[in-house]
């Protein structure tokens, strides 16, 4: 890749990093050092990584930085019940968007799941091309892209009968 | 058999009846370490089991009980009943998945009766275990369950059987056709304004310059570093003019550390660079000058003081290049190769060529560098030496100023009539050397 396709991945793709990153760690700063660090690894390997495979090299850098980030952190949590109700008793908030729904549910999925799903919808990857990203094979990523849409769905669920 | 976190009860049940083998035992006991969260349930569990063996020991059941409890009156239950039980308790196996399916398929009123069922779970039904409800623990998706179907379906990876079971199911139920309109929402819109309205507004930093560019600009401070050897070996084979240029009080902390000051002569100019771009005493005689009395050698060397800070440590100053690809990056490498040793005023090798195994020499301003900087000052490395100190007083330089994101560079120039000056400052380390 010549520097002036690296420039253009910075121009076409950072954008779509910084969201998908930001959507996982919910910090701003975090999810700009990731992809400050992220792009500094693809110039790193600018001679290696073809301006064709650039962008999937954006993505699996940036989702295993951040994992190992999160891991540091140990900031996993997991999809509970508990965590919908609170939700639930807390939003007061009248929802306009289903797409804002959406957002809040998938902020309940686990890291995997919801990158998962973000992955599919957001970027179009395949689940081939998903599971070469978080280190899953196929099948793994398509049980965890299903489980994720049965949490959204239950969580839309819960939410149009709140309201 | 794995554990995981959809069968963990009934590994911990047997454990607690003393049915696991020693290894199993260890088995659970790793998953219990694992999942420290499940530590408290698989305690709970056992303290209770063994109150529970206590209390058994002196109660007897009668026949009846006993009869109750056969595994043939549990089976001859309704199977409806026996198959949402087994769910719930995550029993089933693929068959009796897809019968309970089945039988949700012919009969909705079995939704509600599964979600009464649900109910009856003294522990709290976590939505994470009611999602893996859905699966096999094997991490497969169960495509006899019509959630997966309807997700299959969001996803559009259904194949042909699989859509025209889901089919079935919709053609046949309420319950799933309403599903299926929630399913369908949870599509993400990448086109959501929300989503778009998230960018990245740094992009400038993390641009990169072309190669050349890149060059160019890591090597700037050392570029600024060559000028000032340049301009150092102008200053003392010129004499000082009559007019001082620089306010004495331009003064730069330099710590005590006294280096015997370098030895001129004939064979210290050993590369062309110097040759060239260092004039020695033969080429300045050749030179008509100014100043027609020019010291020897020996005669500055005792005039002059060099003062630097000590060794700088490796990686104080100075983004470097990655010797590995001959090419420039954000790597930082060990080598200072600005770095002045006290006894060498010469280059020793030129950046460009250094390899892994050199990256500890000590290169002492690169003529590589030095030509950089004069390309940067004058386009071009070929201006005429004679009229360098013409050249700098035309662009007004007494003073050099440079800096990048990692370290500021500012070479100077101090001349009174009782000495002359001339300072290196790079980062934290800094040189000077003066002439009385």
């Amino acid at each position: 890749m010549t520097t002036a396709e690296y420039n253009q991945c910075v121009d076409e793709y950072s954008d779509r990093l910084y969201r998908f990153l930001l959507k996982n760690v919910k910090d701003k700063e975090k999810a700009k050092d990731l992809v400050q660090e992220t792009y500094t690894k693809l110039w790193q390997k600018v001679e290696e990584v073809s301006f064709e495979k650039a962008k999937s090299y954006l993505f699996t850098t940036g989702y295993h930085t951040m994992i190992d980030q999160m891991r540091r952190e140990s900031r996993f949590r997991d999809f509970s019940a508990e965590e919908i109700r609170n939700s639930l008793h807390h939003t007061s908030r009248q929802y306009s968007d289903l797409q804002e729904i959406l957002q809040e549910a998938l902020d309940k999925l686990p890291p995997v799941q919801k990158s998962a799903v973000m992955l599919r919808d957001y970027e179009g990857y395949s689940y081939e091309e998903i599971g070469k990203i978080v280190g899953l094979n196929e099948s793994q990523v398509k049980v965890y892209i299903y489980r994720a849409r049965i949490a959204l769905k239950d969580y839309i669920v819960k939410m149009e009968n709140v309201v | 058999m794995l554990i995981t976190k959809d069968n963990y009860e009934i590994w911990f049940l047997d454990f607690a009846e003393g049915r696991l083998s020693d290894e199993q035992k260890e088995s659970v006991n790793a998953f219990v370490k694992n999942n420290p969260e499940l530590e408290q349930e698989f305690h709970q569990l056992l303290n209770h089991w063994e109150a529970l063996s206590l209390e058994s020991s002196d109660t007897t059941l009668n026949n009846d009980d006993k009869a109750g409890m056969r595994f043939d009156r549990i089976s001859s239950m309704q199977e409806t009943d026996r198959l949402l039980i087994g769910e719930l308790e995550g029993d089933l196996n693929l068959h009796e998945k897809a019968r309970l399916s089945e039988l949700i398929l012919a009969n909705g009123e079995l939704l509600a009766q599964r979600t009464r069922f649900q109910k009856t779970h003294l522990a709290p039904v976590t939505e994470k275990s009611k999602i893996f409800s859905y699966l096999t623990y094997s991490g497969h998706a169960d495509m006899n369950d019509p959630s997966m179907l309807l997700a299959g379906e969001v996803d559009d990876t259904l194949n042909h059987n699989e859509r025209l079971r889901l089919n079935q199911f919709l053609a046949s139920n309420d319950a799933w056709r309403e599903a299926r309109g929630y399913f369908a929402k949870t599509k993400l819109d990448p086109q959501w304004h929300g989503w778009l309205g998230v960018v990245y507004e740094e992009k400038s930093s993390l641009h990169q310059k072309t190669r050349a560019a890149g060059v160019i600009r890591l090597l700037f401070p050392v570029a600024a570093a060559a000028a000032s050897l340049t301009l150092l070996f102008w200053l003392f084979y010129h004499e000082p003019s009559q007019q001082p240029s620089v306010a004495e009080n331009h003064s730069i902390s330099i710590p005590e550390y006294h280096p015997a000051p370098p030895v001129f002569d004939q064979n210290m100019a050993s590369t062309e660079g110097q040759k060239q771009g260092m004039q020695n005493p033969s080429s300045v005689a050749n030179k008509p000058s100014p100043h027609q009395v020019q010291p020897s050698k020996q005669q500055i060397a005792a005039q002059i003081n060099d003062v630097q800070t000590p060794p700088v440590p490796k990686n104080e100053y100075f983004s470097s290049i990655e010797p590995q690809r001959a090419g420039f990056d954000h790597q930082e490498i060990l080598a200072p190769f600005t770095h002045l040793s006290p006894n060498m005023s010469v280059v020793l090798g030129k950046p460009i060529e250094r390899s892994v195994n050199e990256i500890n020499t000590y290169l002492s301003i690169p003529e590589y560098a030095a030509k950089e900087m004069k390309k940067t000052l004058w386009g071009s490395e070929d201006y005429p030496k004679q009229d360098f100190g013409l050249a700098l007083a035309q662009k007004g330089i007494n003073k050099v100023f440079a800096s990048n994101k990692r370290e500021e560079v500012v070479v100077e120039k101090i001349q009174t009539p009782q000495k002359r000056e001339f300072k290196l400052r790079i980062g934290r380390f800094e040189y000077s050397r003066v002439r009385k």
